[in-house]
């Protein structure tokens, strides 16, 4: 006996203890289901109150007081059953059957005082046990459709209701064969402390219990979160954010309202509306690109994002009528958001939507808090990887400037250098008065010369990128033109700046052709000095030259072959970008603009040709220009080569 | 007696013919003895056959860098003072790759050229 009488107080102290937690709920969160719940366990909680008044006093309850108890208890099923109709709906025809046979029940207990005839207490217990089975039932399918700690706490309630009908059964049979059953009361026994302990883990879960139920859902959640954090494309983000969330909390209407700093207005992306329906859904909103954009404060995420606080919003029409159309068209009832923001950076809401409310609401409020904090950290990470990525091509942009302005004044220099050092030697002569034979004097003018038409051309390479970087266009100046012999003259000109490298020219007597010769030498000379520069080693450089035919005319081909650090294969593409230059070059200090192969293929593109490259890693590159012996131009001489031509892909 | 005697050849190094040449009838006007390479590799052929007391050095050349001609004349030749002569606008930073103090931004005036010639063979 003495065990019996155990758990009978354990099973009453624990509806004494949940009444009083409850309570205390319904008090901070006065929502109909925390009030309803409180009423449960307040039900239960006064007829142990009473057992144990009664009990100490050692007297048998007032007839009365009895019947108050019995009321009470008779409306737990009752209350249970407004609790499934919160988040599943109970069809009308059985609340008002239940609503009747309680009704009965109640003014039965009154009527025919204690102890109630037989008839009267089997149909109590008819209707105790039928209207728990169904609150049982519709607890577990809830459970079924749930997730994470929902699924268990409807779970909990369903097995503390399928306690309670077991009771309800056990207390029926005593009543029928009061000598075979033991004096157990509804609230007491084995099935009352089960049903006890279900319904205190149901309604009123503990906090660890609740971390460890929810812990799953949220490693699974941060998994998915880590999976995405390595994803710069935003949307793609957002919807593994709305697609985890979903799953985490259980609720497929899952938005996200991405904060727009910039435009100062909240982004949720939707497919559900269009941009003709916007004006009828209410004020302050706009649709662009599958975008619907609200400015803060509007709708329920705007504000809660004004608010920076989480939002259970149970009846959103209420709540912001404004905008009722809207909500009706989504579907729209209950609401709840929380803000995504980390250390007072703010990157919008994160929300659910449902059409029912939910037993569980400060539950999914925290959960969905948590969640939206979370989604915040990873909008920030990566919103510092794009800066990281964004300041890393800033760093490339003033690393290529340096060097391109680096290596232009160096390569203007050395001519300028010549200019200097030849003027300076006349002008030494002539204070020491020393003759100066004419042809010396000559030699030396004629050097000062091409050294200021070196200086010259190299500012109208400058100038023609410039050009082309502005407009897109260059006028060209075609003229009768030797390519053989302007290649034998640069050739010339570099084979007396080496020991190391034997430069060999195979070209015909003269090949002529229309072509626009400064720019035609520059290019030359471009592919000439790379081949010497790219070539440390020394070797034999080839430069070829000949005429072809071919079914749209004569066309002039020039080569350069080298036998230097050749080009990876992984720079192959780009290296007629403007900027862009081998990384081995780079890799061994060897200095470069960047543009000299960039204004190659832009000049010979203007002429209507075509330059091409064929090279493997240290294995010597050649290089192969193929031109029309006539520009195919416009009246004015100008073509429009495109940006591409100036090796610019990337804009 | 000149200072040029005293010191043997001025090793001229630079890639640019133009330069080379005019560089040298310069020198060989004040008396100094001159030879000339294009390139590193040159450089150290010249200077083993007839080493040089100073060496004019164009810090960008085919092939090699003056750092690296610089490091191999001073196996052999150990006592060779180098003025580094570039247009890279950091000659100072490059004179201090090598450890020597003298060095010429291109463009230069001839004049400076020869005071730093002296100084460096008088030092």
């Amino acid at each position: 006996m003495l065990a019996v009488d155990l758990i009978q107080v354990l099973s009453q102290a624990v509806f004494v203890v949940v009444f009083a937690l409850t309570v205390a709920r319904a008090i901070r969160h006065p929502r109909r289901a925390t009030i309803l719940i409180a009423l449960l366990f307040g039900s239960a909680a006064v007829n142990v109150a009473a057992a144990w008044v009664f009990g100490a006093l050692g007297m048998s309850q007032p007839d009365g007081l009895s019947q108050v108890s019995s009321a009470l208890a008779l409306s737990i099923p009752y209350l249970l059953l407004l609790l499934v109709h919160e988040f599943a709906g109970v069809p009308w025809p059985m609340r008002r059957a239940a609503e009747l046979a309680l009704a009965v029940g109640i003014i039965g207990r009154f009527v025919t005082g204690t102890p109630p005839p037989v008839q009267l207490t089997l149909f109590l217990l008819a209707y105790f046990f039928v209207v728990t089975l169904y609150v049982a039932i519709a607890f577990a399918r809830e459970a079924r459709a749930s997730v994470g700690s929902t699924t268990r706490q409807m779970g909990a309630v369903a097995i503390g209701c399928g306690c309670l009908t077991i009771a309800i059964v056990i207390a029926g049979l005593r009543a029928a064969f009061p000598a075979l059953v033991p004096a157990l009361t509804v609230f007491g026994g084995p099935f009352g402390l089960a049903f006890a302990l279900a319904f205190w883990m149901g309604f009123a879960t503990p906090g660890w219990l609740l971390r460890a139920w929810r812990e799953p859902e949220f490693r699974h959640f941060v998994e998915q979160a880590d999976a995405l954090t390595a994803e710069s494309d935003l949307p793609t983000l957002i919807r593994g954010i709305q697609a985890a969330a979903a799953q985490a909390l259980g609720m497929p209407g899952v938005f996200v309202g991405v904060w727009n700093e910039r435009e100062h207005v909240l982004e949720y992306a939707t497919t559900r509306l269009a941009a003709s329906d916007i004006a009828a859904l209410g004020p302050g909103l706009s649709f662009t690109g599958q975008m619907l954009r609200t400015p803060p404060g509007v709708l329920v995420g705007g504000r809660c994002f004004v608010a920076q606080r989480p939002l259970y919003i149970e009846n959103v029409e209420a709540f912001d009528p404004d905008h009722a159309g809207l909500y009706r068209t989504m579907g729209v009832e209950v609401a709840i958001a929380a803000p995504m923001t980390v250390e007072d950076e703010r990157f919008g809401v994160l929300g659910v939507h449902t059409a029912r409310r939910r037993l569980f609401a400060e539950d999914s409020l925290a959960r969905l808090e948590i969640l939206a904090r979370h989604a915040a950290v990873m909008l920030r990470s990566r919103r510092l990887v794009e800066q990281a990525v964004t300041v890393r091509a800033e760093a490339v942009v003033v690393r290529q400037k340096e060097e391109f302005l680096a290596s232009t004044t160096h390569d203007l220099k050395t001519p300028l250098t010549v200019i200097k050092v030849l003027a300076g030697n006349l002008r030494r002569m002539a204070a020491k008065e020393k003759p100066i034979v004419k042809e010396a004097l000559v030699g030396q003018v004629q050097e000062v010369e091409a050294a200021a038409d070196r200086m010259a051309a190299l500012i109208n390479e400058m100038l023609d990128m410039w050009r082309l970087e502005m407009t897109s266009s260059l006028e060209l100046s075609p003229t009768s033109a030797d390519l053989a012999q302007l290649v034998r003259t640069v050739a010339q000109h570099h084979d007396g700046t080496t020991s190391i490298h034997r430069i060999k020219v195979e070209a015909p007597q003269s090949v002529v052709g229309e072509w626009d010769a400064p720019r035609i030498t520059r290019v030359v000379d471009n592919l000439v000095s790379n081949a010497v520069k790219f070539s440390p080693d020394g070797g034999e450089i080839l430069i070829a030259v000949r005429l072809e035919s071919t079914t749209d005319g004569e066309r002039a081909m020039l080569s350069v072959e080298d036998p230097g650090l050749g080009i990876p294969a992984a720079d192959l593409d780009r290296i007629f970008i403007r900027f862009a230059r081998g990384s081995n070059a780079a890799q061994r200090g060897i200095a470069g603009t960047g543009i000299g192969l960039a204004y190659v293929r832009a000049i010979v593109n203007a002429h209507g040709g075509q330059v091409s490259v064929s090279s493997t890693e240290n294995q010597g590159a050649i290089f192969t220009v193929s031109l029309p012996t006539r520009v195919h131009s416009t009246e004015s001489n100008e073509t429009s080569p495109t940006r591409e031509a100036l090796g610019d892909t990337a804009s | 007696m000149s200072a040029a005697a005293l010191v043997g050849p001025i090793l001229v190094v630079e890639d640019e013919a133009v330069m080379r040449d005019a560089l040298c009838a310069i020198l060989e006007d004040e008396g100094y003895t001159v030879t000339t390479a294009r390139d590193g590799l040159e450089a150290v052929s010249v200077a083993r056959a007839e080493p040089p007391k100073l060496i004019l050095l164009d810090w960008r050349l085919p092939g090699q860098n003056g750092g690296a001609v610089a490091e191999q004349i001073r196996i052999f030749q150990p006592e060779a003072r180098f003025v580094v002569v570039t247009a890279d606008g950091n000659a100072a930073a490059r004179a201090a790759e090598i450890s020597t103090r003298w060095y010429l931004h291109k463009p230069f005036e001839i004049d400076d050229l020869m005071r730093m010639v002296s100084a460096a063979i008088a030092s």
